[in-house]
């Protein structure tokens, strides 16, 4: 193979190692390139690599709490990579040997952890048990997805040292106010899971509801939203008040509903199980983003 | 033995020339020898077989066979059903179907597919492909024997076009050279093509030097 590198990939992945998780950026190349990593300012980090281009430049969008983006701008035999960060972590570097041969920056997801730790949130999988909820004009049921997605969330949730409570088992369907029963005054957040339904109206798309009588919801909900609809490229539905939302005072609240159930292409997007893992780091992502505003 | 390259691409959209954006990708990678590989969707997308299911009109059949095939397969859409029947015609379809209930008796599956006709397999559902295709039901690529040759003219490397589906079952339409399909499929089983955020439909194999 020639002696000048040529760069064929590059993506993102989390890593996790006992209890320590890792945002880490990925470049594949067809030998191991000579690569410097500078931080030109807090929460930007640029890698420089003497190689030349064969992938596609354009950038990559990732929010996952750590990393936002990874721009790439090609130079002369030189291409540089601009990783913008949501907080000021520092990359360990490993170069691999091997076809292809891979710069890894790795970055830790402590702040993501930090923040989360021990906060309790209380998770509300909708309907359940005999009350199927909507259904898809295929076969999904809006309490099973409901749960799929609210699995998903108590995972990312719990990976990150939270405390997770649920309001129902699988199989249960208990009234709202049996629901409400599990909040407590330490309750960080409620976030309940829904999918809207709307008929045959071609209606599609995320709406995140949120409790009106606590302060600052309707931000916390738009920021979430935001990162949703960024995340699953689905079209956005707003976000609403929630009367029921509102029995929780001032305990922060929200009612996701990531997709019209009822419309069949939107109901296909449930099938694919990245959906619900990516809706859940979304989640995450916005909450933490809205709670860490101005820091 | 191959070393495995994926290639993260631009999104392949309906009337790229695909076999001019494969040069250009594994340009300086790419020799004599090596094996260029594409996933089959992209194939399809750039011969514009992307169809939006909004722009479908399901007739009564289709609507109503689509509530049969395995719900988390492909054609368990009336777009997708329709577009199937009008890819093979209705009666190939309705024996196929017939094929299929015979089938369930006997416990043998994937009768359907063997009668229907096998590019039926390839269709893609929603959900089945990467953004922004991924509201699109796309159909098997045309003449993918005659893209491989096309490649392997202008790259000098060979050229295979595959679909690997997340169970790991690699099936090929169109290789250059036939005595390397066996590697190949080893090669894919693990799906270097990539998923969700991953771009790569196209993968070099790179073949090792074997020591002497
Ligand atoms: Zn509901």
């Amino acid at each position: 193979m020639p002696s000048t590198p040529r760069l064929t990939n590059l993506y993102c992945k989390l890593i996790f190692e006992g209890e320590e998780q890792f945002s880490a950026v990925i470049i594949e190349a067809t030998i191991p390139p000579v690569v410097t990593v500078e931080y030109p300012e807090p929460g930007t980090c640029r890698v420089t690599l003497r190689a030349l281009l064969n992938m596609h430049p354009g950038p990559l969008y990732v929010q996952d709490g750590i990393i936002r983006e990874v721009t790439v701008e090609p130079g002369e035999a030189v291409v540089s990579f601009t990783i913008s960060l949501d907080a000021a972590v520092r990359a360990t570097l490993v170069v691999t040997e091997g076809v292809p041969s891979r710069v890894v920056l790795r970055f830790s997801r402590r702040p993501l952890q930090e923040f989360y730790r021990d906060k309790l949130i209380v998770l509300d999988p909708g309907h359940g048990g005999s009350d199927g909820g909507w259904r898809g004009p295929v076969n999904l049921r809006e309490r099973d997805m409901a749960w799929k997605t609210a699995r998903a969330l108590a995972q990312v949730l719990e990976g990150l040292k939270a405390r997770v409570i649920w309001t129902r088992a699988e199989q249960e369907n208990p009234s709202w106010e049996e629901r409400l029963l599990k909040v407590t005054t330490d309750t960080f957040c409620f976030i309940s899971i829904h999918e809207h339904g709307a008929g045959d109206t071609g209606l599609r798309g995320t709406a995140v509801l949120y409790n009106p009588a606590c302060r600052g919801n309707e931000e916390l909900a738009a920021k979430v939203l935001e990162r949703i609809v960024a995340r699953v490229k689905i079209p956005s539905r707003g976000v609403m008040a929630d009367g029921e939302l509102a029995r929780l005072g001032e305990i922060p609240g929200l009612k996701l509903e990531p997709v019209v159930i009822t419309d069949w292409v939107d109901e296909g997007l449930l099938r694919n199980p990245y959906f619900h893992q990516k809706v859940a780091l979304a989640t995450a992502v916005g909450v933490k983003q809205y709670f860490q505003r101005g820091k | 033995m191959y070393y495995k390259i994926p290639i993260r691409t631009h999104i392949i959209t309906e009337n790229e020339d695909i076999v001019a954006l494969t040069r250009k990708y594994s340009e300086g990678i790419a020799a004599p020898g090596d094996i260029i590989c594409l996933a089959e969707s992209v194939v399809a997308i750039s011969q514009g077989r992307a169809v939006l299911p909004e722009t479908v009109r399901p007739g009564r059949l289709a609507r109503f066979l689509s509530r049969f095939p395995g719900k988390d397969g492909s054609l368990a859409t009336p777009p997708a059903m329709q577009l199937a029947i009008e890819e093979v015609g209705t009666a190939r379809i309705l024996a196929g179907c017939a094929a299929a209930a015979v089938g369930r008796v006997f416990k043998k599956k994937g009768l359907f597919y063997i009668v229907a006709g096998r590019q039926l397999a390839l269709i893609d559902d929603i959900a089945g492909t990467m953004h922004p295709y991924e509201r699109h039901i796309v159909l098997g690529p045309k003449n993918p024997g005659r893209l491989v040759r096309a490649i392997k003219k202008a790259t000098g490397a060979e050229a295979v076009i595959a679909d690997v589906n997340d169970k790991g079952c690699v099936d090929i339409l169109g290789i250059t050279k036939k005595g390397y399909r066996q590697a190949v499929i080893e090669a894919l089983k693990d799906n270097p093509f990539g998923n969700e955020d991953e771009q790569t439909p196209i993968v070099i194999l790179k073949r090792r030097k074997t020591k002497s």
